[in-house]
């Protein structure tokens, strides 16, 4: 009888202590992490890294490219959206009031909110994602280079030199906008001519990419 | 036949039992209580509240901004998200040397072998790749903060994590950051930190900032909800050293005499934008 006592005073104990902890735990979740949300996250991008092996046709293009700590507006995805309605209901409000404040301010003020939000986005990341070949670009390359790109200084006894050894045996350059491109040298620009079109090559985000171009000047 | 004994209730167990009882839920109340205020007092231990997030977070981009020389090694990886939805991560090492006001040199490999140079002397910026030979060059006068800014905003290339390389990082952060919240306190990336989780207007980011007198990052996570499944950057930090000796010629640029001089892509880009706009607006070049 007395066993049975002691036996049912324990179930007690044990079940308002384990009560205690799972009280306790959940309010730490609550309190201190401010959910679980970013934990998730890095489990699930930490599971596709095997993917990363066959670089192959898969772009390597995207915002988190940046690493920038604010994003392009552009982005925005209704999934996204949903997970932000915090953020998304503040961002709604002060786009509210950006707007009157625009009806009352005309070009001074608008202009000074250009200013503000460059200040805080300049690294969002507006890469220009030039594929291989792929864009159309406006002008001309000679002029262009011209203007941005004096001759190159003399080389030096010591060239540019990487400090560590490559961990990864390096990729070929990048292939020629198309096959035996005709190459012509002008205003310190080669330009590759693949029928009637025309292209130079340019450094892009991603390292050195071919841009379509006017013809060079003379042709 | 085994021997069963038969309990037979006596007026001195009931009340042996009634005092036994009291006792028993005496016991058992006491027992709760101690572990209820156990667990009250363990959840109010660690410094009553916790430390003032945007605090740390200011410090360290403070700190950053005001050290006058380090060197870090950072290994960075960020998610492309497929045309099929699923995510891919790319990795990559940068090695940074920085040496305020004006110097800055980042060598960085990609996880194809592709390994490119940056350099900001003070008077241009380089950027030269290895295995195309190339490298392109913009003139840039002034201190770091300039040149971070006009490559990656106007010239349009990588520099991620950017904006804790400035001189002004604290201010700039502190502007930034709508909330952050602090998370614990962890020695999970080798050395005691503070883990913070907080949110820009478009970013999410954890971090994770050592603790002690040099409040450096070990570790940033950043998360880009509005864009398409929400990929994220993540870069851990090694072998931070903010004395390091850094020789000049480690800023000086010279191209291998096999090199070609190409021009920026945003160079191009504005020059074919800028035509029209400058017609309008009288121009910004």
């Amino acid at each position: 009888m007395r066993s049975r006592f002691w036996s049912a005073c324990c179930a007690v104990v044990f079940a308002i202590a384990l009560l205690g902890v799972i009280s306790d735990d959940a309010g730490a979740q609550r309190g201190r992490t401010g959910g679980g949300r970013g934990g998730g996250g890095g489990q699930k991008a930490g599971g596709q890294q095997a993917g990363g092996q066959q670089a192959g046709g898969f772009s390597r293009e995207g915002p988190s490219a940046s690493g920038g700590l604010s994003a392009s507006a552009g982005a925005a995805s209704g999934q996204g959206a949903q997970a932000r309605g915090e953020n998304q209901a503040a961002r709604q409000q002060s786009a509210s009031s950006a707007q009157a404040s625009r009806q009352q301010y005309a070009s001074g003020a608008q202009a000074s909110r250009q200013e503000a939000y460059e200040d805080q986005h300049w690294d969002e990341g507006k890469g220009l994602a030039i594929a291989a070949t792929g864009a159309v670009v406006a002008g001309t390359a000679a002029a262009a280079t011209s203007s941005t790109a004096p001759p190159p200084p003399p080389a030096a006894a010591q060239p540019a030199q990487f400090a560590t050894a490559p961990a990864t045996p390096p990729p070929p350059a990048p292939a020629p906008p198309c096959a035996n491109p005709e190459l012509v040298p002008a205003g310190g620009v080669t330009y590759s001519k693949c029928g009637t079109a025309w292209y130079t090559q340019a450094y892009g985000d991603s390292g050195p990419v071919y841009v379509k171009s006017a013809p060079p000047p003379g042709s | 036949m085994p021997y069963r004994a038969i309990e037979v209730p006596r007026e001195g167990d009931r009340l042996m039992g009634a005092r036994t009882n009291w006792r028993g839920w005496l016991g058992g109340a006491l027992c709760a209580a101690s572990v209820l205020l156990g667990g009250l007092a363990e959840a109010q231990t660690p410094g009553g509240s916790p430390p003032d997030a945007r605090a740390l977070l200011v410090r360290m981009a403070d700190f950053l901004g005001k050290t006058q020389q380090l060197s870090v090694t950072v290994h960075a990886g960020y998610d492309a998200t497929q045309a099929s939805g699923q995510k891919i991560e790319w990795n990559e090492v940068r090695t940074l040397a920085l040496s305020r006001p004006s110097r800055l040199r980042m060598e960085v490999e990609k996880s194809n072998g592709a390994r490119s140079l940056v350099v900001f002397d003070g008077k241009e910026i380089s950027a030269y790749d290895e295995a195309g030979r190339v490298y392109a060059q913009a003139p840039q006068a002034g201190g770091i903060d300039e040149a971070l800014v006009y490559f990656v905003r106007d010239l349009r290339m990588r520099l991620p994590l950017a904006a804790l390389l400035l001189s002004r990082a604290g201010a700039d952060l502190d502007a930034r950051v709508r909330s952050v919240e602090y998370v614990e306190k962890t020695g999970i990336l080798g050395a005691m930190g503070h883990h913070l989780v907080g949110r820009t207007d478009t970013v999410d980011f954890q971090v994770w900032i050592a603790d002690g007198d040099h409040p450096l990052p070990q570790r940033i996570v950043l998360t880009y909800p509005g864009a398409p499944g929400q990929p994220q950057f993540r870069a851990q930090f090694v072998d931070w050293n903010v004395a390091p000796e850094l020789a000049d010629s480690l800023f000086m640029f010279t191209p291998p005499t096999d090199a070609s001089r190409i021009p920026f892509a945003a160079a191009l880009a504005q020059y074919g934008r800028a035509t029209p706009a400058s017609a309008k607006k009288g121009g910004k070049q």
